[in-house]
């Protein structure tokens, strides 16, 4: 994956690019708007993570120019701010996600995967069916088949589902469920998540061979096929 | 705040009570008054009645002394019969004459000094109603065996008290009504005053701290009272500012330290199963300081006015049920039952995301304050004004003297509900009530806890 990451704190820009190399992935890291704006329209990247607050240009200016220019590479927003208000700001002008600071560095990668993936699928016909594995997940009839035996499964079972598969051998963390699903910005105590996976992965993995449904321990989930 | 019921609570006004002190003491100064008075004038009257009469009987024992009992008598009856307006009764009785008598009752013959006597009505030309009147008779025997006796009816003197008593009730009474009138408006323009310092300060109370008491006006003392409320007030809002800043300050400023340990320990490898669990429940311990570092920011954000929620007409109801779903499978691996009773839709004008997270606060407050077996049910209806939104569960509960304090920032009950809280989940919910202009009330239910939500009803559109 080539990312552009556009951010003027060194610390954290820093940070993220370590994160990415380390998991082997091309980051080029600019420092200001104006040459993060000239770098992006390059269109070499497959991902930009801009900052909210840059100097010189403000990340959502430089969203908006790009936007306007035809630049059509999903782009992350970081910000401090990350109230509601903002986040919706935000997506509007343009911007595909949003993550505010700090953030736990799994969980971006987990969303830059998620957006990379979006964007590689743009303009790919809606699928009208997902397999996974032996697992096969008919999203228009809402129906689901593992290894020819058919399951039954709650809607907000196959909501999950669907959201996992959707992005099948990506990493989805708890905030990109409860956002996803819910539409909650916010976490509980309670891990509302784990309890609905548990349900989904008796319904989907209990009874079969080799499981497809994976908890990554303090990051999330992912749904791929075996081997 | 509480009010005074209109009837039932009137002694409980501070109006009344002026009004009934203010009568008491005017009753009592009346009386007293009246008793002084009455005394006084009878005392007098009498006085002069007896020296009058001493006056008349001076005369008469000179006349008779000098020209005899006849004479005198003779004299007397010319005198009677001239002056007809006379109120003096006279009566000689000579020892060798016939006796002269103008209507003085032959009791007082009897009498030596003064005396009172009943005299018949017809003797005397009196207009009292009653046909026996009160005479003060002065009777005196001469060296000679002369008998002297003057007299007069007492009752001018009667009707003279009889007036000042009349006089003294109509007046004591006007003097009462007087004193509850001004005690009446001395305590309204006392309880008008009251009444908006008391206004203020339970509006104050319910959180909107930076409100001032308005000038209340009418003397020194009063403007002096709000000044140094105000004053107070101001110096209250500093320190709970300072307070929440510090507390907002920390929180934003460990978020960042705190997510860089947690990426560490993301980044460990584990050697074994057993460190790969220490790792993960380490990890898990940041995860919760975080949530409780967010939730403070938040709380902050929302206390301060700095986020701008999108108000719209929203049907709770339908947030209320995907909260269920949501929390559903999660109380069921606990153990607790969840359920919704929702009658729908139920419109209010809010902020979707922020209704969510209210609906998540006090649905994660619930099951994670009862024991396993648990019941919580979640009620949305709208009546003729509000929509309801109550969360009730048949737990513990919560000692009465904590119910007011649930809501404080960080306030743990001690016992058995206290369980791993932020102290801050009925906090964040009661700020976005507030937000929404709702009311949030928290009761015991014996067994459990009702936490009630009142929004006002929006109109769709």
């Amino acid at each position: 994956m080539n990312v552009l990451l556009v951010e003027d704190d060194h610390k954290t820009g820093a940070f993220i690019v370590r994160g990415f190399t380390e998991r082997g992935h091309l980051v080029r890291w600019e420092k200001d708007g104006p040459a993060g704006a000239a770098e992006a329209r390059t269109g070499r990247y497959d991902v930009l993570i801009i900052d909210r607050m840059l100097p010189g240009q403000s990340g959502f200016a430089i969203v908006e120019t790009l936007r306007s220019e035809g630049v059509g590479s999903p782009i992350l927003i970081l910000t401090a701010l990350s109230s509601v208000e903002e986040r919706v700001q935000g997506l509007e002008i343009g911007a595909d996600d949003y993550l505010g600071k700090p953030f736990a560095f799994s969980e971006l990668l987990a969303r830059v995967r998620a957006l990379h993936r979006r964007g590689a699928e743009a303009g790919a016909t809606e699928p009208g069916h997902i397999a996974v594995g032996d697992l096969v997940v008919d999203l228009r009839n809402r129906r689901v088949v593992r290894a020819g035996r058919r399951l039954d499964l709650t809607p907000q079972e196959f909501r999950l589902l669907e959201f996992l598969v959707r992005r099948v051998g990506q990493t989805v963390t708890r905030t990109m469920l409860l956002e996803g699903l819910w539409g909650y910005d916010f976490d509980t105590r309670t891990n509302i998540i784990d309890a609905h996976v548990s349900r989904l992965r008796a319904k989907i993995d209990r009874g079969f061979d080799a499981p497809l449904l994976h908890t990554l321990r303090g990051v999330g989930y992912v749904i791929d096929a075996p081997g | 705040m509480r009010r005074a019921e209109p009837l039932s609570g009137l002694w409980r006004t501070a109006t009344f009570r002026f009004a009934v002190i203010f009568a008491s003491i005017f009753g009592v100064g009346a009386v007293l008054l009246l008793l002084v008075l009455d005394f006084s004038i009878a005392r007098f009257a009498e006085r002069e009645l007896h020296n009058a009469l001493r006056h008349q009987m001076a005369i008469m024992r000179a006349d008779a002394q000098l020209e005899g009992g006849a004479a005198l008598a003779n004299i007397l009856a010319e005198h009677v019969r001239t002056d007809t307006v006379s109120r003096y009764r006279y009566l000689v009785i000579p020892p060798d004459h016939p006796s002269f008598n103008s209507g003085i009752p032959e009791d007082a013959v009897r009498l030596r000094g003064f005396g009172h006597v009943k005299a018949r009505a017809a003797d005397v030309p009196s207009k009292a109603a009653a046909n026996v009147v009160e005479m003060l008779v002065l009777t005196e025997r001469l060296s000679d065996g002369t008998v002297l006796a003057v007299g007069r009816e007492s009752y001018p003197l009667e009707d003279l008290r009889a007036g000042l008593h009349a006089i003294a009730l109509w007046g004591g009474g006007a003097l009462i009504l007087l004193a509850i009138a001004a005690g009446s408006i001395a305590g309204l323009l006392f309880l008008r005053r009251l009444e908006l310092v008391n206004e203020t300060t339970s509006r104050i109370m319910e959180g909107n701290l930076s409100e001032r008491i308005p000038p209340i006006g009418f003397g020194q003392e009063f403007h002096d009272l709000t000044r140094n409320l105000n004053a107070m007030l101001e110096r209250l809002e500093t320190a709970m500012m300072a307070m929440r800043q510090v507390s907002t300050d920390v929180a934003h400023d460990l978020r960042m330290p705190l997510t860089r340990l947690r990426n560490r320990l993301e980044e460990l490898d584990a050697a074994s199963e057993a460190q790969a669990t220490q790792i993960e429940d380490a990890i898990g311990e940041a995860d919760e300081l975080l949530l409780q570092f967010n939730t403070m920011l938040r709380l902050a954000q929302l206390e301060s006015g700095g986020i701008r929620c999108e108000m719209r007409p929203v049907d709770l109801m339908q947030i209320t049920e995907r909260a269920v779903e949501a929390f559903q499978p999660a109380a069921e691996e606990g153990g607790r039952t969840l359920f919704g009773k929702l009658e729908g839709p139920c419109l209010v004008l809010g902020d979707a995301r922020l209704l969510s997270q209210l609906l998540g606060n006090l649905v994660d407050n619930a099951l994670r304050h009862t024991p396993a077996g648990a019941v919580v049910a979640v009620e949305v209806r709208s009546d003729l004004e509000d929509v309801v939104l109550a969360v009730s569960d048949d737990g513990p509960g919560v000692p009465e003297h904590d119910l007011p304090h649930l809501t404080l920032r960080f306030y743990r009950v001690d016992d058995s509900r206290s369980g791993a809280g932020t102290g801050l989940g009925l906090t964040l919910a009661a700020a976005i009530v507030n937000l929404h202009h709702g009311v949030i009330s928290i009761s015991n239910l014996r067994p459990g806890l009702r936490v009630e939500v009142r929004f006002p009803r929006a109109a769709p559109g």
